[in-house]
């Protein structure tokens, strides 16, 4: 079975993609339903940071304000949800990927970007 | 990549049209009236609509799952679109699905379950249970 996720201590990191729309951004609808099953997976799991990656994707405005909405809506719960939350699209997910192989962090979450970005 | 199941209600239908009809016949009947159309998505929006889960995800990678949304699926709504209907081979299969995640989860989530699964369930009796795979 896939992974859903990937976990490195307090830390959690999920991929997602729109895979007909390489390149360009993510569904919107899909988005929508998979910031639902974030919301879902932080309060139960309670992680100190988050870390959505969309590797092959190109995140547009319209993504981005769904994707800033819940950090806000996770503010608001309560009691509030504090986790760090940041997301890479194929145009910043190399940032991560350097950061990942500097600590040795999570390798096999780095060849899963690696093989999905071919 | 992972998948998950989401599920979503149709309103296309009253349920005066669904109650004389069976699970197959509604979706053939949902696949030749969005067979024609262009816009896929944007149609869909109109006559979809998003239920609200509190607890239950599940993953679309489980074998028996994923056999119902290979390429050329019987229940895909339309070609270019990423919803499927449930019909009355694939609800027992996703109600085990269901019923494996209740293993081992606290009281209050359990709960949850019990009432996302109340919910999903009146969606499946009605034959208007759909839902996005992605």
């Amino acid at each position: 079975m896939e992974p859903r996720y990937f976990e490195d201590g307090n830390f959690i990191y999920e991929c997602k993609s729109s895979p007909d729309q390489a390149d360009g951004p993510v569904n919107q609808g899909s988005l929508k339903n998979w910031i639902g099953d974030v919301k879902k997976l932080l309060k139960r799991k309670q992680p100190t940071g988050f870390r959505y990656i969309f590797p092959i994707n190109r995140l547009d405005s319209d993504n981005k304000k769904l994707l800033e909405k819940l950090k806000e809506d996770l503010n608001n719960e309560f009691p509030p949800i504090n986790v760090d939350i940041e997301y890479y699209d194929c145009d910043s997910v190399d940032k991560l990927i350097r950061a990942l192989e500097k600590v040795n962090s999570l390798p096999e979450l780095v060849e899963y970007i690696k093989q999905a970005r071919n | 990549m992972s998948q998950g199941i989401h599920f979503a209600r149709l309103k296309y239908f009253c349920e005066e049209f669904t109650k004389e009809r069976k699970h197959d016949e509604i979706l053939q009947e949902l696949k030749k009236i969005l067979k024609e159309e262009k816009k896929i998505d944007e149609t869909l929006e109109k006559i979809i609509e998003d239920i609200e889960i509190q607890y239950l995800t599940l993953s679309a990678y489980t074998p028996e799952i994923e056999k119902f949304l290979i390429t050329g699926s019987e229940i895909k709504l339309h070609p270019q679109s990423r919803y499927y209907f449930v019909t009355e081979k694939l609800w027992p299969i996703l109600e085990e699905e269901i019923f494996k995640s209740s293993q081992g989860i606290k009281q209050d989530e359990f709960f949850d379950l019990v009432k996302d699964y109340t919910e999903i369930e009146g969606f499946y009796s009605k034959k208007m249970l759909v839902f996005e795979a992605s």
